[in-house]
Parts: C-alpha cells; structure tokens; sequence
C-alpha cells in the first residue's frame, strides 16, 4: 500500500471553465430531488448491491449530488472527489481497493469518515463532449466488478445523460 | 469479437430503466439484438409483422402475455412456432407454471432481478436459437 505519499486531488482540466459554463447552463445544480433522477441511482445501488450509489455533478470547488443513497451530505470539496477524477477518464473508473491506491489511500472523507473501499464510477459526458460528473457506486469492502458490470453501469450513465440533456423519458415507470 | 449478425430478440417489459438497461447491455456484449416492446399492444404488433429469433417476455398479474404466446404457438404470428420464448414474472403459481409448460417456455425468471440475471438468460435462449445453434 503507498502508505506515505499523499492523496493526489482530482485534477482540473484545461477545458473547466467551458465546462462549467455549460454545466451552469443546465441549471440544475441545487435543485431539489426528482424521481427521475433518484429512480436510475437506486436501480444501480440495487442491481450491484452497493451500499452508495450517486449522481454527481462536479462544480467549480465542490461535488454536489443530484442524486443519491446510502450518503447523507450532498455535497463534498472537490479535492476530496474521487468523481473528480473521471473528467479526463472517459473509459471511467474502477477502485478495487480505495486504501490500496495512492490517490485516495488517505482521502479522510472517503475512505476515513465513511470508510469506503471500493468505487466503481461512468462520466456523465454530454452531447457536446464536456464530462459533467459522474454516476458512481461505492461499497465498504473491496469488490471486483467486471465488464458486464461496467456495461450495466455505462447504460444507466446514458439514462443520466439523456436526462440531464432534455432527451429522457423521465424515467419512469410507464 | 464476433462479427457475424446477431440474434434479435424481442424484449416486452414495461420497466424503462431495466428495459432500456438490458437493451443497452446486451448489444454492448454483442449477445443479441433487442427490439424494445413497451406494452403487450406493441409487442402484438411487432409479432404481427416481423420474425424474431427469441422473445422474453414480462408477464403481469392478469396475465393477458399468456394469449399472445400462444398465438405465437398457434404460428399465426409472424414468429416461427417454436421461437424460443422465456418469461419474467413477479409471482409464480401452480397454475402460471403448468400454463407456461403447456407453451413450452424456456424458462422463467422471477421478479424483482438483477440485469445481470436477465443477461445470462438472454445468453442460454440465444444458445437456443437456430442462428447460434448453426
């Protein structure tokens, strides 16, 4: 385990004030829950059995959730985003171990206060190319997670974008 | 990779998120192509007009899909009579079993379901086809 360097915060990218402003332009940031939203992040929690699962959208100097189980706070630094991380990992993000990886073996929010050890995470990327956020699941113990898991966690992340994008289909039931 | 054309399958489940979710994921992983019926009406209709190398169907409480597979049975549907049909349910009776026996399905999978279960079963009713068995 890289036991003494220091977590490695989520980088900016070289694009993140455009990003921002189209993430500004969607307006959703602080807005109260909708079913939508909640419907897709329970699904991924119960399909993969994860404790916590979220929709989160990373703003200027923080990561706010749209929408989220098995977390009580909405929001985190951005530095302590692991979320963060997948805005230059387009393929997305798989954290066997949180504790075993340099960037985030000491990340006190995560892997101290909440005691997460594994994160599976797909980037909210929008039509027009700019990465939003992510849709993520988190467990307590470390957990392996194939490319069929992946697969799965890629089509929700399409149901969150098409959402985000006006494209969805609210959805729903039917 | 294959490359060679894959299954169709017709998919009736009334759920958007897992329906789209197995659509998605099952082209993704190049098991079969899935047609997406939303209601028994559309899924009738697409029987209707176009052949489908298997069906997985969701079966409600009043179990009005039962009719249609048997229509599918009957070879007055668009379907060959001995597509490989599965089914998903959310409560399975004596009487649901003998019915499905009787329309010969391949299988049953109860509800509530893991995409990941459905995906496994969309790979052994795909083994079933002709297209995969030749």
């Amino acid at each position: 385990m890289p036991s003494h360097a220091e977590m490695i915060p989520a980088p900016i990218p070289a694009n993140d004030n455009e990003r921002l402003k189209a993430l500004y332009q969607l307006l959703i940031l602080d807005t109260p829950p909708e079913e939508r939203f909640d419907r897709i992040v329970a699904f991924a929690a119960d399909e993969f059995d994860m404790p916590v699962a979220q929709i989160s959208l990373i703003d200027r100097d923080r990561q706010w959730a749209k929408a989220r189980v098995g977390v009580e706070s909405c929001e985190m630094a951005r530095r302590d985003s692991v979320c963060g991380h997948l805005l230059d990992l387009p393929d997305g993000l798989v954290v066997h171990d949180l504790t075993a990886d340099e960037r985030f073996h000491d990340n006190t929010a995560l892997v101290g206060d909440a005691g997460l050890r594994f994160y599976a995470g797909s980037p909210l990327v929008m039509p027009d190319g700019h990465v939003m956020g992510a849709l993520c699941v988190m467990d307590r113990r470390p957990r392996d997670f194939d490319a069929t898991d992946r697969a799965i966690l890629d089509a929700l992340r399409d149901l969150v974008v098409m959402e985000l994008a006006g494209q969805g289909r609210g959805a729903h039931a039917e | 990779m294959r490359n060679d054309p894959l299954p169709e399958l017709l998919l009736l489940e009334p759920y958007f998120v897992l329906r789209h979710t197995v659509a998605a994921v099952a082209r993704e992983l190049r098991i079969a192509d899935i047609v997406e019926a939303t209601s028994l009406e559309s899924a009738a209709q697409m029987l209707a007009h176009r052949s489908f190398d298997a069906c997985l169907v969701s079966v409600g409480d009043e179990r009005q899909e039962l009719a249609l597979i048997q229509r599918l049975r009957d070879g007055v549907l668009a379907c060959k009579p001995e597509t490989p049909v599965a089914v998903t349910a959310a409560t399975v009776d004596a009487g649901l079993v003998l019915a499905l026996k009787e329309l010969h399905i391949s299988r049953i999978v109860l509800k509530p379901f893991k995409v990941k279960v459905m995906l496994e079963t969309l790979t052994r009713i795909v083994a079933e086809t002709p297209l995969r068995a030749g």
